[in-house]
């Protein structure tokens, strides 16, 4: 199912620019994979040395996903997926 | 009120009974304590260039006049030697009233939903901390300097984590 993904201006050029995207899934894992096949900038970050999903911090409707069930967190139609940069919830 | 003073990293917005010495960790008109801060207190984050920031800052300040968000920080500019190359936003509550400050942030055009509690920014700053790690690395600090950085994160932390019923008192920014 479709969730809407915001991105924050310091990750858009993994997205094209854009501010906003579409993932499809039904956990936080099955939208980050989808939008890496989408987004081969994103799915460059992830796969780089020192990159990957430690390097973000990943929300659903604003809850950290790792104090949920990470990337296993189901996610439902209308559900948004936040991701930032890790440092900057510091 | 809005306190950009150019010395600190952070620009804040207070009400001025904070400013003046009153505690903005309150529940209910009560002071929390340290446990209660690490149960419930949290931030909304939110990310900008600081021109962006300047503007929310400015728009939120009537609502930390009024009581309705207890404060706010930002960052004056990014924090390179962390990597981040845009300015963060915190907008501090309590859990139990985050969805009062979301529905304020959100009418001010925030989209991008994140909250980060106290307890999980305490974790990243911990010794062997993902951040505290990358700040010391940034910094090319030696073995010697990067125990001694350690261990005082450590004894800060301790007097959070280790007197859970003490009233919870902030570090100076």
């Amino acid at each position: 199912m479709p969730v809407a993904v915001y991105i924050p201006g310091s990750l858009r050029n993994w997205f094209g620019g854009a501010d906003e995207a579409t993932a499809t899934g039904s956990t936080v894992g099955e939208c980050l994979a989808d939008l890496a096949r989408s987004h081969p900038s994103f799915d460059g970050r992830l796969n780089e040395p020192g990159g990957g999903i430690a390097t973000l911090l990943i929300f659903v409707n604003g809850d950290n996903v790792m104090k949920d069930r990470g990337l296993e967190t189901p996610v439902s139609e209308g559900d948004t997926i936040g991701i930032i940069p890790l440092a900057a919830g510091g | 009120m809005i306190v950009d003073e150019p010395e600190s990293h952070f620009i804040f917005v207070w009400h001025p009974a904070i400013y003046d010495g009153e505690p903005y960790t309150v529940f209910d008109g009560k002071p929390m304590t340290n446990a209660q801060v690490l149960k419930y207190w949290g931030k909304w984050l939110v990310l900008g260039d600081k021109p962006r920031l300047d503007v929310l800052a400015a728009r939120l300040d009537p609502y930390v006049e009024a009581r309705r968000i207890p404060c706010i920080k930002y960052d004056r500019a990014p924090s390179k030697n962390l990597g981040m190359d845009e300015c963060v936003m915190m907008v501090y509550c309590d859990f139990r009233k985050r969805d009062e400050v979301w529905a304020i942030l959100a009418s001010h055009g925030v989209r991008l939903k994140a909250f980060v509690t106290e307890r999980e920014t305490m974790e990243l700053w911990m010794p062997g901390g993902p951040l505290l790690e990358r700040f010391m690395e940034e910094k090319g600090m030696d073995p010697a300097t990067r125990e001694a950085i350690r261990d005082d994160a450590r004894k800060r932390l301790s007097t959070v984590f280790d007197n859970p019923d003490v009233e919870f008192s902030p570090w100076a920014q």
